[in-house]
């Protein structure tokens, strides 16, 4: 094993840490830091289940080393609300909308969306469905994610 | 997790890349995106005795328009050519391109250099690239030296570039008269590989049209008799009877998917072409 040190910001906390070169970014989240949110699906860059924003973009997390997030921000769907009776805009349409169902891409999607919506404050369903192609929903169908997002954009336009 | 284990090194400077690879050779690989190199990792299909990452280097890199080139640095990422209005104004076809590749994540992440070093015969990049007759830049130890795309992929997933070598960055050829590119691709669903894809480049005084993913490198047809472009009609009959003959050239490969994938280039080829000399049109 070849050890190496890492030093970034997660969700505004400062980590160091000294970690195996081949610790995946979506690893080094959930079993070194306990972001247990940033799922692991594939492993293979195509499901967007460990979607993370990565020094203000959103990238899968899988197919990052840890190594190479060295120095950098990365902000896991944790940062957005501190508690259920607090939730965040998108997170908040999401619940009046039912966009999910096991939820287990839910954090990924939650973060794509935050990506669209802060290009695109008002997009269309089609602009959606695009955004979204890099987060596989096994449950829903995806109609009621695209909902969610327009009303995520309505409240996020009122909160504004 | 990767199976073996490997060390990690992100150099600042492109020296020390091309130093380490002299020393490591095939025993390092660089990891730019990592869009490709990270799910064959994963899969434990590669294993590196070392990964010299090229997400670190402090060199500037990015989008030049120069006199006679469009200039790309080889870690631009895919999202940063899509947003570009000088690619979207002199390489319409690579805008489109890169509009079509992953998902918003993969687009975040992944670069023009990375696409083109691993050569993926259904990527999107190369076939733009084989259709403008660009120019890659590579460097090792010994120096800099420059192959046109066409001669730089030599097979599926197979480059000229050398175990000591990197690509730096890649010149997309700009003409003196304005000409107008489209890329056109068949895939299954948003955001998979192409099952073939083509690029069309049309000027009044020349037509080229490049097609992925048919044959193991893109196939190129080119032509600057004027007639071509008098109607929709003539150009796209020229498209289908050229890549037929140039297609038969090269012999067919033995694949059952083969017979359907002329077939399509050929659509693909013609649709390209046709927006293309659309665009030439509503311009001129």
């Amino acid at each position: 094993m070849v050890r190496i040190q890492t030093t970034m910001v997660v969700n505004d906390q400062q980590q160091r840490d000294e970690i195996d070169t081949r610790t995946t970014l979506v690893d080094y989240l959930r079993e070194h830091l306990g972001y247990k949110s940033v799922h692991i699906g594939c492993r293979t860059g195509n499901c967007g289940a460990c979607t993370v924003v990565l020094d203000g973009a959103t990238v899968k997390s899988c197919c990052v080393l840890a190594a190479d997030a060295n120095g950098a921000e990365v902000m896991t769907v944790d940062a957005l609300s501190n508690s259920p009776e607090d939730l965040h805009p998108v997170q908040q349409a999401f619940v009046e909308k039912q966009g999910l169902q096991c939820g287990f891409c839910t954090p990924g999607v939650v973060l794509s969306t935050l990506q669209l919506l802060e290009e695109s404050p008002d997009p269309t369903s089609t602009e959606i469905r695009a955004a979204l192609s890099g987060n596989l929903c096994r449950c829903t169908g995806y109609q009621f994610i695209v909902d969610s997002v327009l009303r995520a954009a309505q409240l996020s336009a009122e909160s504004d | 997790m990767s199976t073996a284990a490997f060390e990690f090194l992100a150099p600042e400077s492109i020296e020390e890349v091309v130093e380490l690879l002299a020393t490591y050779g095939d025993r390092a690989r660089l990891l730019s995106g990592g869009m490709s190199l990270m799910p064959i990792m994963n899969l434990g299909l590669a294993e590196p005795e070392l990964i010299v990452s090229l997400n670190h280097l402090r060199e500037p890199t990015g989008i030049i328009d120069n006199r006679n080139h469009i200039h790309i640095g080889a870690t631009v990422r895919h999202n940063d050519i899509l947003k570009s209005p000088v690619v979207a104004r002199d390489v319409a076809a690579l805008t489109q391109a890169a509009s079509k590749i992953g998902d918003v994540q993969v687009r975040n992440r992944g670069t023009i250099g990375g696409s083109i070093a691993h050569a993926d015969p259904a990527a999107d990049y190369t076939t733009v690239l084989a259709a403008y007759d660009a120019t890659i830049i590579t460097r090792r130890v010994a120096g800099e030296r420059r192959t046109p795309i066409r001669d730089f992929v030599v097979g599926i997933m197979q480059t000229q570039l050398s175990p000591d070598e990197l690509i730096t960055a890649v010149d997309i050829p700009k003409s003196s008269e304005r000409r107008y590119s489209s890329y056109f691709r068949l895939a299954r669903v948003e955001g998979s590989f192409s099952i073939v894809n083509a690029a069309a480049l049309v000027g009044t005084d020349e037509v080229t049209v490049a097609m992925g993913a048919v044959r193991s490198t893109p196939v190129v047809i080119s032509s600057t008799a004027p007639s071509l472009i008098e109607t929709e009609e003539t150009l796209a009959d020229w498209v289908s009877t050229a890549t037929s003959e140039a297609l038969a050239r090269q012999g067919r490969p033995p694949s059952e998917l083969a017979e359907y994938k002329e077939a399509m280039a050929s659509v693909c080829g013609r649709r390209a072409a046709i927006a293309a000399l659309r665009s030439l049109r509503s311009e001129t």
